[in-house]
């Protein structure tokens, strides 16, 4: 899970609008859907803040072309969702699900995470510790995780204490880091790469970074 | 006669669904029909729905010819043929709209001629045997159906006279002769088994025969014939019991349940069961009523591929896997498809294990779209061509676990596996660290091992090798 610097770009609308909330210190309103009309701004800035990976999983969920066309689809601080609407499985997540009934634009709550996984089948409302949010100043990923290039799966720095490791263990399931589906998904793509990489074969990675970089000293 | 190509449009989950039954490219038979296919997915995908199809598509159901008709028919099915390299052309099966007004699952399947489409009555295109349809419910229908039959009274008790005996006989085997289909949710296996029972008749009376010759000439003090005979008879006995052939197929499976055929039963034996079975290691006959589901479902599905003619027939069989264990599951394609050699294979499972002994090519998955509709799951790689070096695993080749996540999309690796994997991966590499700083002596170090083990044990986790 890379580390993710959030700054807001593009959707200069919604950041008046979450401004001017917040110095108020006023609620949100009431969270409904992609109906919403900040939903796309939001949705697409994070993924151009996240280069199109999942923010936890680290799936590409959009590629490079189609950020550069995110990017133009925004007019005068607001996306033109009619102009562009990329299809990949992606959704809004609220990191603190507590958060959505009053803060539910808040920006550093949000993220774009891949659907099938993240929202529907593995985090959901649990309970979230910021010992894995990858947008705290304090979060780097080397310190916190470590990974098991024979198993395909993330497991907490050795180094942390016994109860600091359970907090991150009990994050890397929540995130879905090691979710059975991603699992297959990256051990498909890396364990490809990983050849090449041994052979000296040139190649592009377009995913799963973390995992990648952890594995080339175990090849 | 072998299945192609399967088309289904607009039937229930059915919108427009078709599926290529061929072998892939970089295949030696690319483009002829498969020899075996594995239907796998979710109950109510349809699975059996397409078996059924199959088979009535094979059977001599009523015809509709008149135009009118077609109007009426609510869904289409097409079956391609490939006979020894001659393609038949396109028929079709329609749901009568009159039928299924009422309660569309209450539907009946018609032979039709479309109008742009010339009309072959499948039902008599093969002269032998067409199909044999062995439901999941067989245990249900043929195995109770034979112990209500044969183990309560033997309906030949009564038949004496050896002239009666071959009028039944020669029936028997004309009715084997001219049936086109076996369709065992509603036909009973008496037939087949009759003709078990009249073969161990024939070879008992040619026996008796050998034993005469054998006393005559012991009679007449030739004992160089005697022995001669006697040779010939051993040698006989080996290949001509009826029973000895069918134990030769059944026994290596049923001698892991503890039991054996019977080869020494005769016609005349107290209990009316033809084939009859021993308990291996004290050789006592288990009565029909004690059979185990398992050996019934094998004895039950092995003997119809026995005794009839399965050349260019279809064997159509649902859920294989009834109460079998998986060692013997893991066996049972190969076992089945090598008793009918020329046949084409459908079967549909729910076992990973009945999977795993289909190359990608063979698996049908049926899934549901977000419509509710069914399709079938690609297993070509992204944008690639129908190789046979394209597809996205071999499940041949795949361990279990990964069946069950690969081919069955099961997410996580088992039960509460994932709840202590990485705390033990984590425990595993702390411990490593401790012992290359000559940590290893402490408590804190102590405290760890006793976790780590608790861990590594419930993983099953060899913990010396992990640890070392």
């Amino acid at each position: 899970m890379k580390k993710i610097t959030k700054t807001i770009e593009f959707a200069t609308k919604y950041k008046a609008w979450l401004d001017e909330k917040e110095n108020n210190n006023l609620t949100h309103g009431v969270y409904g859907s992609s109906d919403d009309p900040y939903y796309h701004d939001v949705l697409y800035e994070l993924l151009i803040c996240q280069n199109g990976l999942c923010a936890y999983t680290e799936h590409k969920l959009l590629d490079l072309e189609q950020i550069e066309l995110l990017k133009s689809c925004f007019i005068d601080g607001k996306y033109n969702k009619n102009k562009y609407k990329p299809e990949t499985p992606v959704q809004l997540e609220h990191f603190d699900a507590t958060l959505k009934c009053i803060k539910c634009w808040l920006w550093s709550n949000l993220f774009a995470v891949f659907s099938v996984v993240n929202v529907r089948t593995v985090k959901g409302t649990k309970p979230t510790d910021t010992i894995l949010k990858p947008d705290m100043p304090e979060y780097e990923t080397s310190n916190l995780l470590t990974y098991k290039r024979k198993e395909h799966k993330f497991f907490p720095n050795p180094d942390l204490s016994f109860g600091e490791a359970e907090k991150v263990d009990e994050m890397i399931k929540t995130l879905g880091l090691n979710y059975g589906y991603i699992v297959t998904l990256r051990k498909d793509y890396l364990e490809n790469v990983l050849i090449q990489h041994s052979q000296n074969t040139p190649q592009t990675v377009y995913q799963f970074f973390t995992a990648f970089e952890m594995c080339k000293n175990q090849i | 006669m072998k299945v192609s190509r399967i088309e289904i449009k607009d039937f229930q989950q059915f919108k427009d669904f078709e599926l290529d039954l061929t072998y892939p490219e970089g295949h030696t038979k690319a483009g002829q029909p498969l020899d075996k296919v594995c239907f796998i997915g979710q109950s109510g995908t349809g699975k059996t729905t397409i078996l059924r199809f199959i088979k009535s598509f094979f059977s001599n159901v009523p015809c509709i010819t008149d135009a009118k008709e077609f109007e009426k028919i609510i869904g289409k099915f097409y079956i391609e043929c490939n006979n020894v390299g001659t393609r038949i052309e396109t028929v079709g099966i329609g749901f009568n709209k009159n039928i299924v007004d009422k309660n569309i699952n209450d539907y009946e399947i018609y032979n039709a001629t479309f109008v742009h489409e010339p009309y072959i009555n499948l039902g008599n295109f093969n002269e032998s045997l067409n199909y044999i349809y062995f439901p999941a419910e067989l245990l249900d229908n043929a195995a109770s159906y034979i112990e209500n039959q044969f183990a309560i009274k033997n309906p030949l008790e009564n038949i004496k006279t050896s002239q009666e005996i071959e009028k039944i006989r020669q029936n028997i085997k004309d009715k084997i002769e001219n049936k086109h289909y076996y369709d065992f949710s509603k036909d009973n296996p008496t037939d087949i088994w009759y003709a078990i029972y009249f073969d161990i008749i024939e070879y008992e009376d040619d026996r008796k025969n050998f034993d005469r010759e054998i006393s005559q000439a012991m009679l007449n003090k030739n004992y160089e014939l005697a022995e001669k005979l006697t040779n010939n008879l051993q040698e006989w006995l080996l290949n001509n019991n009826p029973l000895e052939k069918i134990a030769r197929v059944i026994n290596p499976i049923v001698s892991k349940f503890g039991v054996e055929i019977d080869t020494k039963a005769t016609y005349k034996n107290s209990e009316n069961i033809f084939i009859r079975i021993n308990v291996k290691k004290d050789n006592i006959n288990v009565p029909y009523k004690n059979w185990s589901t398992g050996t019934k479902q094998i004895i039950l599905l092995a003997t119809p591929l026995i005794q009839l003619d399965t050349k260019n027939s279809i064997i159509l069989i649902d859920e294989p896997e009834r109460s079998l264990f998986p060692d013997v599951q893991r066996t049972l394609i190969k076992y089945y498809t090598e008793l009918a050699p020329e046949a084409q294979f459908f079967f549909a499972t729910h076992s990973p294990i009945i999977a795993s002994q289909f190359e990608p090519w063979e698996i049908v998955e049926l899934k549901f779209d977000e419509n509710g509709n069914v399709y079938r799951e690609d297993y070509l790689k992204k944008d690639m061509s129908c190789h046979v070096d394209n597809y996205k695993f071999y499940p041949e080749y795949l361990r279990w676990d990964e069946v069950l996540t690969r081919v069955f999309d099961l997410d996580s690796e088992g039960n509460k596996r994932e709840e202590i994997l990485s705390m033990a991966l984590y425990c595993q590499a702390k411990i490593e660290k401790m012992k290359d700083k000559e940590q290893n002596n402490g408590a804190e170090f102590e405290k760890l091992m006793q976790d780590y083990q608790k861990l590594a044990h419930k993983l099953g986790w060899n913990v010396y090798e992990k640890n070392n």
